[in-house]
């Protein structure tokens, strides 16, 4: 029974992945209601995302909005052989928060040092979250589960270089720790990590 | 490997390099490593970039405004259909072609016409857009409230030889019996046809929950099962889903799709 749940759950995965495709070509095509589809499914991961990097409410709207307005504008740039809508989605919302917390204003606001955690706010929140859709909720438990069994220092060193961008020069800086450290926990913790989601997923 | 030795193997400069966390020199050096990368390497690069990606779902974060969709659609809504604008040099020629001749008025006249109608089809498009969202909105308050309850089991049900591919999901709030099914890539049923879902429990007849159609097929169709008045068995739960003449028979007649018993 649990082999056919994970064999359920790969195979949404999959299927999911292919059908956002389609909506992509539909989006292409002038389609607003497939950006509403797009939208639905991702708005709260991508903002939860954007809210872990800028910390403020408004930015991070604003910053969705932009978000989802160059996925509309620039739908004919994705290909699908680098990779899935998510990824397309995820990388674009990521990199746009980052640039904001590297611009001169968003330092000058002192927020360069806010928290710095290593998912543990994240790790509570295991109980079913219903504003979640479904398929999405079960691949979020699953890696919250794998960072979970991660090292804490792991954990820290993804953490902040995923969410706050900074090199792995500037980690060392930040949490004072060799450079060497820091390549060897960020190496640890990224193939550990993928050989649990690689392992969930079948 | 020790926290001493250096770190400048494909594996460990492949995961700086999703993260974009190597130095100028390491990114130069993993690119031109990539250039000579085996599939194992390739397939690694994807993997853990795959794997950086899906840590954004570990977050959770305060919710953003409910209506920040309809700031986006106005936005995308500028570039592409911005309307001409007529300026006020315009109105002079259009008075000096209302001198010259009637062929003239008749011409600037299809002109506005036709601008009239773009605007038209947008706000149409635009009304049926958000119409569309609200009913999508309704919809899900009404799944949300299911998902919210207390005591839900869940049954999940595998295709059969009719259409292997297919699946699908009872989520069944037992309390306040009513259930929500979710139907995933099965056909589109015919003009004539209603797919039909069954509870069976301990083996006694089916009874109905009620039927469902849909145009696409999709993987995240739900419905809220409104026809579930009955209490679970202690002993055995199955969920079935049937093609039968449309709205529904009283006992199953048809193709037995989707079929899964709850654990």
């Amino acid at each position: 029974m649990i082999i056919q749940f994970l064999l359920y759950v790969a195979g949404f995965a999959f299927q999911s992945a292919d059908e956002e495709r389609e909506w992509m070509k539909q989006i292409q095509s002038g389609n607003k209601l497939y950006l509403s589809k797009l939208y639905n499914r991702y708005h709260r991961i991508l903002y939860g995302m954007i809210y872990n990097v800028i910390r403020t409410k408004e930015e991070s709207e604003d910053l969705l909005q932009e978000v989802f307005v160059q996925a509309w504008e620039k739908a004919d740039q994705y290909d699908p052989s680098r990779g899935t809508v998510y990824s397309f989605l995820v990388t674009m919302a990521r990199n746009k928060a980052i640039d904001v917390t590297r611009s001169k204003a968003y330092k000058n606001q002192s927020k360069e040092d806010h928290i710095i955690n290593d998912f543990t706010l994240e790790l509570q929140h295991d109980n079913p979250n219903p504003h979640e859709e479904i398929e999405l909720h079960e691949r979020a438990v699953k890696v919250r589960e794998a960072l979970s069994q991660l090292k804490k220092d792991e954990r820290e060193v993804l953490y902040i270089s995923y969410f706050h961008g900074l090199s792995q020069s500037e980690i060392a800086e930040k949490i004072s720790i060799p450079l060497g450290t820091v390549k060897y926990r960020m190496r640890q913790g990224m193939i550990k990590l993928r050989d649990m989601l690689a392992d969930t997923a079948i | 490997m020790s926290e001493k030795e250096t770190y400048n193997d494909f594996e460990s400069l492949c995961t700086g390099y999703v993260l974009n966390a190597l130095s100028e020199e390491e990114r130069r050096q993993f690119e031109k490593m990539l250039e000579s990368a085996s599939n194992e390497e390739l397939a690694l690069l994807e993997e853990l970039t795959e794997a950086r990606d899906e840590m954004a779902l570990a977050t959770e974060s305060p919710e953003p405004r409910d209506d920040l969709f309809i700031d986006i659609l106005s936005e995308i809504s500028k570039e592409p259909r911005k309307a001409p604008i007529i300026p006020i040099w315009g109105y002079r020629l259009a008075a000096a072609i209302l001198l010259i001749g009637l062929l003239g008025l008749v011409m600037f006249s299809q002109q506005l016409s036709g601008t009239l109608d773009e605007k038209t089809a947008v706000i149409e498009e635009q009304t049926t857009i958000i119409t569309e969202l609200q009913t999508e909105l309704e919809k899900r308050n009404e799944l949300l409230a299911i998902l919210e309850s207390r005591e839900v089991n869940f049954v999940i049900m595998a295709g059969l030889d009719v259409n292997p591919e297919g699946y699908g999901k009872v989520i069944w709030d037992t309390e306040n019996q009513r259930a929500l099914l979710q139907l995933a890539n099965l056909p589109a049923p015919p003009e004539d046809r209603d797919y039909q879902l069954w509870l069976i429990k301990d083996e006694q007849s089916p009874i109905s929950a009620g039927v469902f159609n849909f145009e696409r097929t999709s993987t995240d169709l739900f419905f809220k099962v409104e026809e579930l008045q009955e209490q679970p068995s202690d002993i055995m739960n199955m969920f079935a889903v049937t093609l039968e003449p449309k709205g529904g028979m009283p006992q199953p007649t048809g193709d037995m799709y989707l079929l899964g018993q709850e654990n």
